[in-house]
């Protein structure tokens, strides 16, 4: 899990670069050229890095995206063919299907137990009972994904695992979590929502903290009930934060890879396999580097245009205080 | 609003409390019920890896262990060279968070604090490099590093993790908390930018550092997508990478020993969550709210 | 972006320009790279030795033990140096992808360690041909080549030459626990038993409520020998023409090397076939039908439950090769424990195998020391030293033998390992075109549609077929 993995710029107001708030005294000519020089050295190796390692490569995956290039000899232009082929390839239009399934599954199920947690968390209990749930709920956030993913594949097993045995005890047939195509894209949102729900519950948490308590008291005693309280009060005072954690959410869910990866492999057929898979098969595995950037491509256009659309939507939508 | 209650009636307060706890009762249990469910894999981790290799996978499962293998965790290094693993991903994250630190630092100071042409144009392409995900660059990254002959080795995961946005971000948002009163003070003693940087802005900003290094070293700490694809060799394999290797040729690894090594993997980042559990919920509030 | 967007035409048209200029840079670099062998390091030399790099597929433990073997080489052979590269993958498929990319990132290799898998992915681009050595130490090569099957030398051609000297193979034979066959009363597994045996022995042994049959999905050893003993494959199988330099030299007296070839071309898809269908119908019968077998796990199978389940009694058999005895032995399982049979006969006893040897690079600079060192990898002393344990079976005939599989570690019928080479000469290879590392991932992709019911097998047979169609058609 990608704690600092922070997408989602657009949705964070106070982007807005202020002008330097120094009240300087006489600024003289020399002393701001002598400033700007030194901001540019300070700026330097960040933007080094970043042209090396984001700008350049995604000028280049495009570039690539209309090559046909296995590495061991030279690349060859092919136009406009990786794209063609992918516009027919059943299994990358299956594969944008499960991700796109996989990232509002999960994004709901997330966002939904989260802000219930969250809500139940702020009853009345002793301090010491939410530190153990917090602590409780947030321990999987930091664990690796791999770990994770590893510990749920034994787990989930169809014939031995643990989750089996208690579902035909209590008289339930053995679900086949990771063999069949109606289960393991679902299972694979099960581990994912089990993994990242600590990390919306905390920022619910401290978006529920900042809520001041008069208006809660005021309802309260209006004798307003719990879950019209939720539905009229928290959720529209909370959206700054729901939308937020949606943003995240989404962007990483686009990027699942290792949990379905170890898990299931993509399988049965490819009814778990992620674009991020195809990617990784096409590029690493069958060493299509030319149409493994292409299916890159089109991840890139559509994070962008997602980060754009909430971009609008928070602007529409959010009810910031 | 209204501060003036008329006195309802005792037996409706009672039954108005006696509600009130009944509804407390309910959470209480429903949050004990997904507390043990987020807790159940890492008990059954644990106690399957303390079982005789022959019988960890065999039910029903048990939840407390009676076994105590210990050869397990043995065998966890007899089977792969989980030192070397644990090494390298201290090596990585280690070396990621300095040089981001530093790299990130430099940058927010910049933005936080100098002037200079350009500055809303670099902060809002540099902001941009969020929407990038890794998997939309990884192929060139790759050729690249083949180039510069950095392929498969651990330079070839830490470097491009020297530059974050996200970092430059976090940090930025400190330093213009940071009142200017000490920074005047010493610009007036004919301190240069780069003293003013670090005697005065660092320390002050020692808490947003040490959020964006334990946030780094998490996420490096766990990551398997990029080691996965540009580390080849055995010796260079972070523990992400190191686990699936122990589950081995086919799968042959016993469960037992994968799941120690497992649990070997997590005791690191157990400890840190322990001794900074305030700060890495300190660091996603911070992001999440302030932004 | 989300700041003054009015505001940041410009800006952004600066900032695209300046990431343009980096990315067509790196393009330039990409576009600009000489071919391979013009940008390979020179042999590498250390103290005046050449040192040749060598791949090896498998964990550092195993990479030391190969170093070690080749060491008893340079130390006879001080201008040699040998340096071990160990490569970790679940199964071939990904070992050969890894392989790929360290070549791809400039890494220079001189021999690598490939199975029948991945044979002819490497002798179509990567590897060198060895015909040229073998004619010129024919003398030498005679002392092995009479000790080796043919079908296993003919595994390792492509297009009428050799590329590797077979080191090992294993078979998919039928690894068993009498005790369970016995307790049930079922038809003790033998040499001349059917499928119909094969069958009431499963049905016996699924009510007693443990499992018959447990096997995993990949190339070797998955669905395939079922494929292979109802008369079907999943390519279609044709000689290359050539080799005849080989066999009128070296094998011109064995009757089982009559009608060889250059080589197997695996050129057609014919996965729907109707006795692949069949076959495949049986497998999902075994599991849903008569719960005989459970589910086989994605891709790689979990071979550790396999082992565990045998082990504790609750798995009367599984297929295997020899490779698995070591692993019998380490979970306790000990030689009255378990017997090796052939498949059950059905339209045929055709049995699947896979072979593994040293290929020598394209790009090494250093091909007459490998060559060496292939020879050195192939001697009697070698092969048994690798093979002692349980660990698999010795390419060479006279090694198969109870020196070998000792009584204290078993099986009984040992012999069955090597006579499944003699004894059914239609015994084939994997079937392992040039794009095997994608045949592989279409293959296990569409037996697990099967078998968890997703599809019926002739559906999923379908699908496999199109597909592999497709990826021979665009390999070309």
């Amino acid at each position: 899990m990608a704690l600092s993995d922070r997408p989602g710029s657009a949705s964070l107001p106070g982007m807005t670069v202020p002008v330097s708030p120094r009240s300087g005294t006489g600024s003289l000519r020399g002393e701001q050229r002598r400033e700007a020089r030194a901001a540019y050295v300070y700026l330097l190796p960040v933007f080094v890095l970043f042209v090396v390692f984001v700008a350049g490569p995604l000028i280049a995956s495009v570039v690539l995206s209309f090559t046909r290039y296995d590495v061991v000899s030279e690349p060859v232009g092919i136009g406009l063919d990786n794209y063609q082929r992918l516009a027919g390839d059943e299994r990358v239009i299956i594969s944008f299907r499960n991700t796109f399934v996989f990232v509002i599954l999960s994004t709901l199920l997330e966002i939904t137990i989260a802000l219930l947690l969250a809500v139940g968390v702020q009853s009345r209990m002793p301090t010491f009972l939410r530190y153990v749930f917090r602590t409780a709920f947030f321990l999987p956030v930091i664990t690796s994904s791999t770990a994770i993913a590893i510990i749920f594949s034994y787990m989930f097993s169809r014939d031995f695992g643990v989750i089996n045995y208690y579902l035909v005890q209590l008289g339930f047939e053995r679900v086949p979590w990771l063999n069949s195509t109606q289960w393991s894209l679902f299972t694979i949102v099960l581990a994912s929502v089990w993994q990242r729900l600590g990390f919306t519950f905390i920022l619910f948490v401290a978006g529920l903290q900042n809520i001041p308590r008069d208006i809660y008291e005021a309802a309260s005693i209006d004798g307003v009930g719990p879950f019209t309280r939720l539905r009229t009060l928290t959720i529209p005072l909370l959206s700054p934060t729901i939308l937020f954690a949606t943003v995240i959410g989404v962007i990483a869910s686009l990027q699942v890879f290792e949990t379905p990866f170890i898990m299931t492999r993509g399988g049965p057929g490819d009814s778990s396999r992620t674009v991020v898979m195809m990617i990784q098969e096409s590029a690493f595995q069958n060493l299509e580097f030319g149409y493994g950037s292409a299916i890159a491509v089109i991840l890139f256009v559509v994070i962008m245009l997602f980060t754009l659309l909430q971009f609008w939507m928070s602007q529409r939508w959010v009810h910031y205080q | 609003m209204a501060f003036i209650v008329t006195p309802e009636p005792r037996r409706a307060v009672m039954l108005r409390r006696l509600r009130a706890s009944i509804a407390d009762g309910t959470v209480f249990l429903l949050l004990l019920g997904v507390s043990i469910v987020m807790m159940a894999p890492f008990i059954w981790m644990l106690s399957t890896s303390l079982r005789s290799p022959l019988q960890s996978f065999l039910l029903p499962p048990k939840w407390i262990p009676t076994d105590w293998q210990w050869d397990n965790y043995a065998a966890v290094f007899d089977q792969v060279p989980f030192f070397r693993f644990f090494l390298n991903s201290v090596l990585i994250s280690g070396a990621v968070v300095i040089g981001q630190l530093v790299t990130s630092a430099m940058a927010a100071y910049a933005f936080a604090r100098l002037r200079f042409p350009g500055k809303g144009m670099l902060f809002v392409v540099l902001m941009s490099s969020l929407m990038v995900p890794i998997q939309a660059t990884v192929i060139p990254i790759f050729v690249l590093l083949g180039e510069l002959r950095l392929a498969d080795t651990l330079w070839a995961v830490i470097l491009p993790g020297w530059s974050s946005a996200f970092g430059v971000f976090l940090l930025r948002q400190y330093f213009l908390t940071i009142p200017n009163d000490l920074e005047d003070a010493a610009r007036l003693d004919g301190a240069t930018h780069w003293r003013i940087f670090v005697d005065v802005v660092l320390p002050l900003a020692r808490p947003a550092l040490a959020v964006l290094a334990i946030l780094t070293f998490n996420q490096y700490w766990n990551e398997f997508f990029r080691p996965f694809i540009f580390l080849t060799s055995y010796e260079n394999f972070p523990l992400p990478v190191g686990l699936v290797t122990l589950q081995g040729y086919l799968g042959n690894g016993s469960v037992a020993v994968v799941l120690a090594g497992v649990a070997l993997s997590l005791f690191p980042v157990l400890v840190l969550y322990i001794f900074t559990q305030r700060y890495l919920i300190e660091g996603i509030t911070l992001t999440g709210l302030k932004g | 972006m989300a700041a003054a967007p009015s505001r940041l035409d410009r800006r952004s048209l600066l900032a695209g320009a300046s990431a343009g200029v980096a990315g067509s840079l790196i393009a330039t670099t990409v576009a600009a790279r000489p071919i391979v062998p013009e940008r390979r390091a020179p042999a590498l030399l250390r103290q005046g030795a050449q040192v040749v790099r060598i791949a090896q597929f498998g964990s550092i433990e195993d990479a030391e033990t190969t170093k070690a073997l080749f060491d008893q080489f340079t130390a006879t052979n001080p201008d040699i140096q040998v340096e071990v590269i160990p490569i970790e993958a679940p199964d071939w498929d990904q070992y050969f992808t890894k392989v790929l990319a360290l070549i791809a990132s400039g890494d220079t290799l001189d021999i690598c360690f490939v199975a029948t898998e991945g044979l002819q992915l490497f002798a179509s681009r990567l590897a060198s041909p060895l015909d040229d050595y073998v004619q010129r130490d024919a003398a030498q090569m005679q002392e092995y080549f009479s000790d080796v099957a043919p079908s296993l030398i003919e595994a390792m051609m492509y297009e009428g030459s050799l590329y590797s000297l077979p080191v090992d193979f294993n078979a998919a034979n039928i690894f068993y626990s009498p005790q369970q066959f016995s307790e049930v009363g079922a038809t003790m597994p033998s040499a001349t038993w059917t499928i119909d045996d094969f069958t009431n022995a499963m049905r016996a042994i699924a009510e007693s409520g443990r499992y018959g049959f447990a096997w995993t999905n990949r190339l070797w050893g998955g669905a395939i020998p079922w494929l292979f003993i109802n008369g079907g494959n999943v390519l279609t199988e044709e000689k290359a023409p050539g080799g005849e330099w080989l066999w009128q030299s070296f094998y011109a007296n064995d009757p089982a090397a009559q009608g060889r070839g250059g080589g197997i071309r695996w050129a057609n898809s014919q996965a729907n076939a109707a006795p692949n269908v069949e076959a495949l119908q049986y497998l999902v019968d075994l599991t849903h039908e008569l719960n005989a077998a459970p589910n086989p796990a994605q891709a790689e199978g979990d071979q550790s439950q396999v082992i565990a389940l045998f082990s504790g009694g609750q798995l009367a058999s599984f297929p295997a090769g020899s490779y698995l005895i070591s692993s019998l032995a380490a979970s306790g399982v000990t030689p009255e424990n378990f017997d090796v049979t052939f498949m059950p006969r059905w339209k045929s006893q055709r049995h699947q195998f896979g072979t593994a040897g040293y290929v020598i690079m394209n790009d090494s600079l250093a091909k007459d020391a490998a060559w060496e060192l292939l020879k050195f990898r192939a001697s009697s002393d070698v092969i048994t030293s690798v093979a002692a344990g349980g660990n698999t079976t010795p390419a060479r005939r006279s090694l198969a033998s109870d020196a070998l599989w000792t009584p204290e570690l078993g099986p009984k019928s040992y012999n069955v390992f090597y006579d499944t080479l003699d004894l059914f000469p239609d015994t084939a290879p994997i079937p392992a075109p040039p794009p095997a590392v994608e045949m592989a991932n279409i293959f296990t992709r569409y037996v697990g549609l099967a078998m968890s019911q997703d599809q019926t097998p002739q559906e999923s047979l379908d699908g496999m077929h199109r597909e592999l169609t497709d990826l021979l058609a665009r390999q070309g």
